[in-house]
């Protein structure tokens, strides 16, 4: 049964079927040539379409760098430095007001004399002048005026 | 352009008597067979680069193309046609010699079911494997080659009975 099929597979193969003709590839090639020039017609609209595009991306980017260059040059809010005084600047300030003088002495003497030679002891920068008269030692008026002493 | 026109040729060349043949299983003359590959041939342009097997693709379109020149004609019309333009038209060239017996194998394949004839027409003249046989017909590759040994025996079959006779 298998020969009798090859047998037959082979006639049919050796049989060929009718030609096409001339007509079909003239038709077939005019229309194709109508595909391609509306496809070139196509590409070309849709390139405009693309060009068209990456143009109003432009204008809008541009637009987009504009706005916020103008957002940018607003004038910036004024800037405030707070710095923390650092230890040695706190023990330096640390000197004390007259008034911490006045209710130490009021406390009692001993307490007002141990303020005075705790401040002693700090001292003050030679340059720094106005510190070195707020610093209370018994040589200060404001001291000897406290405790009544001319 | 010129590279398209090439390839174009290069397939009428190839394929384009199987191709005839093929849409012949469903319209009636060669004339018609011919409109229906020029149409096919165009749809088949348009998208032949999104498509896997084009050869394949390129046999699907003339398939449905010939269905649907089969839908637009009406069954009736086309069958009354058909018998009547069968006898004249030719499937086959060949030699006198050879004329009784082509005539005799023309004769039993258009009794071959369609189904099975459009796979052994595919295989035997259009040179497509199974695998893209079953592509343009959407069925398995199994199926293709079933169909294709059912028709063969079929035709063998219709080949005895008219030897007998």
């Amino acid at each position: 049964m298998s020969g009798d099929l090859d047998a037959l597979e082979s006639e049919l193969s050796a049989l060929e079927p009718v030609a096409i003709s001339p007509e079909l590839r003239r038709g077939i090639a005019e229309r194709l040539a109508e595909v391609e020039r509306l496809s070139r017609v196509g590409g070309g609209r849709q390139s405009r379409w693309w060009l068209a595009a990456v143009a109003g991306g432009i204008v809008a980017a541009c637009f987009a760098l504009i706005v916020f260059h103008v957002v940018d040059i607003r004038p910036h809010p004024s800037l405030v430095v707070i710095t923390q005084p650092t230890p040695s600047q706190a023990t330096e300030n640390s000197v004390n007001s007259l008034l911490s003088y006045e209710r130490a002495f009021a406390r009692s003497t001993d307490e007002f004399e141990a303020l005075l030679d705790r401040d002693a002891k700090i001292g003050v920068p030679s340059n720094n002048d106005a510190a070195a008269n707020s610093v209370m030692s018994w040589s200060n008026p404001k001291v000897n005026a406290l405790i009544g002493v001319e | 352009m010129a590279d398209s026109r090439d390839q174009a040729t290069a397939l009428l060349d190839k394929h384009g008597a199987a191709l005839a043949f093929v849409a012949r299983q469903w319209v009636s003359g060669k004339s018609d067979a011919e409109d229906v590959v020029q149409e096919a041939f165009i749809r088949f342009w348009r998208a032949r680069q999104r498509v896997a097997d084009p050869v394949a693709f390129l046999f699907a379109c003339v398939r449905n193309c010939a269905l649907d020149w089969q839908r637009e004609r009406g069954r009736q019309a086309r069958l009354a046609e058909s018998a009547a333009r069968s006898e004249r038209e030719p499937l086959f060239v060949g030699s006198i010699e050879q004329n009784e017996r082509r005539v005799a194998i023309e004769a039993a394949l258009r009794r071959v079911p369609e189904e099975q004839r459009e796979v052994l027409v595919m295989k035997t003249w259009g040179g497509l494997s199974f695998p893209q046989i079953a592509e343009a017909l959407g069925i398995s590759a199994n199926t293709a080659a079933s169909r294709y040994r059912y028709a063969l025996a079929k035709l063998r079959e219709q080949l005895a009975e008219e030897s007998v006779l």
